[in-house]
């Protein structure tokens, strides 16, 4: 599927979860993201991945959750107990927001599986300039580099039989800073030796250029995208109907 | 009027007191392999970034003394602009690899240059035939090895085509037989281009025209 | 005496590719292995595989007699010392001399004068104390590989797997690379190590393999 498909996957299921007005509503917004993600992620492993993601996701929406649960203090009292009283307009605003959170965390994480130089070709296709193109793509492309330059501090700790969770209480800023300082001024580095390989390549040489690679639509993307825009408006029909 | 000309040239790091490059002058033309031997930490690669332009217009230093190319002050164009004209291929892959299939980190120099796209096409082809590695083209970067990634970063010197190309010891990490398809594409392209090569080995020295030693 | 690892009929994929087929290979704790091949013929695999970083693969491995897969990594790395192919994947601190003070102390111990002693005298073994406090990242290539090699002096009782240490390095460094194999073999120690060019350790190795066509074959060495 074209990346220009999953943008507009993307637009139009985070444009949904924020008008819809009801928990049962949202919940059918999620299985479809859910759905979405799972059978059209373009990794390998699609149910293996989105349930490695869901699972951190899950962690920081059950935090914000309680925090919505023990902080709205409108409606009926549903359950008291010494200084907790939760409230039946807590609860439902709690669950909106949450799965709203999650359904927008979702969808946004599916860009992070494409690549990132088809994501810069999807907004190419919409005309964006490409300099500009190229920023956004580079954010992506700065996020998996520092997760890579991650992973590989983590692997250089173990390798080193360094547990940083054994490591002292008064050790372990040290221990962190001196960890994360290099990781930083490395990928720092490297970006800029990167900025400095585009432009000995001559980007921004010319205001056009060639595009020798470029992306088009195929039939299902096509399909896909009308099915999804006329979703979208149907839903945003009968919404502003009731 | 040779092709590249350094006169004079004085180079120090700032924040350092000793100069790396001392009243170093040099010429050279197309049709010439230059190999430029040194040790570990001898200035090879200031001396490749100084010609290329990277000294000190990104990276900082004091420097006296002229680099031209084709009888042009280096200093008055910016790096997009010396791109037709001077290109270098750094040592580590990483720092140069943008792209996650290795045929958009091939196109990308000839796409920003405005080459046709036939062009584009017989140049990838070309070029990744002679360097032995058409059957990565469609690759992810990522899943290649070190060596193929180095061979991808030279390759993409050779498809972008400058005057002159600057390769930071290439054969860092290179099987003999990489190797080779390397010495080959500099053969092959060696009557238009100049091409300069710094090596801590001295592998190249027999396609060599003249070896400058660093100390 | 028993090999410290013992392939045996083991096969490795990647993305639907073949790297190994059925290849088979012994290496002693006490020997220097240095297995030569192309790009892309599978060292770096090889060596993933034996550091126990890729599990995902076909045959059996033996290691210290025991199923390979059925030891945890903290045992493997406390008696394995793995150097990667790319330099600055080994490198942790912010400074040659800070990257080896946390092989050292590993931010369990405070940092006194007698590891700095140490310290001092492997920077200089390495030929990389004029640098030592330099930003790492500042450094060339050659004189970070110097400081990773340096790093295998505090690993000196462990097996080594080496993933292509000649890179970067001018003939002083593979100098200092062969004396410290050297060192390492006479204390009773091998290592295995992957290489473009295995000519350079002919002095020092016991066997030499080569990878080819998804298969492996000693092609010097001990038999």
């Amino acid at each position: 599927m074209n990346a220009r498909t999953y943008l507009v996957i993307t637009i139009i299921i985070s444009t949904l979860s924020l008008v819809q007005r009801s928990v049962t509503q949202l919940c059918i917004l999620l299985a479809v993201c859910v759905l979405f993600v799972g059978f059209l992620s373009p990794t390998k492993k699609r149910f293996v991945h989105l349930w490695k993601r869901l699972r951190f996701l899950l962690i920081l929406i059950l935090f914000i959750f309680i925090l919505q649960l023990l902080f709205r203090h409108h409606g009926e009292v549903l359950f008291h107990w010494s200084f907790i009283t939760l409230y039946s307009e807590g609860m439902l605003i709690a669950f909106m927001v949450s799965i709203r959170l999650l359904i927008l965390l979702l969808i946004v994480s599916l860009l992070f599986d494409i690549p990132y130089y088809d994501f810069l070709l999807a907004l190419r296709g919409w005309k964006i300039p490409y300099e500009f193109c190229l920023m956004i793509a580079s954010t992506f492309y700065f996020v998996h580099m520092f997760e890579d330059q991650l992973k590989t501090t983590k692997d250089q700790l173990r390798f080193r039989e360094i547990n940083f969770g054994k490591i002292p209480l008064f050790r372990k800023f040290h221990a962190f800073s001196a960890i994360i300082f290099p990781v930083l001024a490395h990928a720092m580095h490297t970006v800029r030796y990167r900025a400095i390989a585009l432009d000995i390549k001559g980007f921004r040489l010319h205001p056009n250029r060639t595009y020798y690679i470029s992306q088009k639509l195929k039939w299902f993307d096509y399909i896909i995208q009308i099915i999804c825009v006329l979703s979208f408006f149907l839903v945003m029909y009968l919404l502003l109907k009731s | 009027m040779p092709l590249l000309n350094a006169q004079y040239l004085f180079f120090k790091y700032e924040q350092t007191d000793e100069w790396l490059m001392k009243d170093f002058n040099f010429s050279a033309d197309k049709n010439e392999v230059i190999i430029i031997n040194g040790s570990n930490g001898c200035g090879k690669t200031t001396l490749l970034s100084l010609m290329c332009g990277i000294i000190p217009k990104e990276i900082k230093g004091v420097k006296d003394g002229l680099i031209s190319i084709q009888d042009i002050d280096i200093d008055e164009l910016s790096l997009p602009e010396l791109s037709p004209l001077v290109s270098m291929v750094f040592q580590e892959p990483e720092m140069q690899l943008s792209f996650p299939i290795v045929e958009q980190e091939l196109a990308f120099g000839p796409e920003n240059l405005n080459v046709p796209i036939e062009e584009i096409k017989n140049r990838i082809k070309s070029v990744s035939e002679i360097l032995e590695i058409s059957h990565l083209l469609k690759s992810e970067i990522g899943t290649l090895s070190y060596g193929q990634k180095k061979l991808v970063t030279i390759a993409s010197a050779f498809t972008l085509s400058p005057d002159i190309i600057l390769l930071d010891e290439p054969e860092d990490g290179l099987s003999e037989k990489s190797i080779r398809s390397i010495m080959n594409c500099i053969t092959h392209y060696k009557q238009d281009k100049l091409t300069i090569i710094s090596s801590t080995s001295h592998i190249f020295d027999d396609m060599a025209n003249r070896i400058i030693s660093l100390s | 005496m028993n090999p410290y690892f013992s392939l045996q009929n083991l096969s490795f994929s990647y993305n639907d590719k073949s790297i190994f087929n059925e290849i088979n290979l012994e290496i002693q704790r006490n020997e220097v292995t240095v297995i030569s091949g192309e790009n892309g013929t599978g060292k770096t695999t090889l060596c993933k595989i034996l550091f126990g970083l890729l599990t995902q693969y076909k045959g059996n491995i033996a290691f210290e007699e025991k199923d390979f897969l059925s030891i945890d990594q903290t045992y493997i790395t406390s008696k394995i010392a793995y150097i990667q192919e790319q330099t600055q994947n080994n490198l942790l601190g912010a400074t040659p001399n800070e990257d080896l003070a946390i092989w050292q102390h590993k931010f369990q111990k405070k940092d006194n004068d007698q590891f700095k002693e140490t310290r001092d005298a492997i920077l200089k073994r390495s030929d990389i104390k004029e640098q030592a406090e330099k930003p790492i990242w500042a450094l060339s290539a050659g004189q970070q590989k110097r400081v990773v090699l340096a790093s295998l002096l505090f690993n000196k009782e462990k097996f080594w797997i080496l993933d292509d240490p000649l890179f970067s390095l001018d003939s002083k460094g593979i100098n200092i690379l062969l004396s410290i194999l050297a060192q390492h073999k006479l204390s009773g120690s091998g290592a295995c190590i992957a290489t473009q060019r295995p000519k350079t350790f002919s002095l020092v190795a016991d066997r030499i393999y080569e990878i080819k066509d998804t298969t492996i074959e000693q092609i010097a060495g001990n038999r």
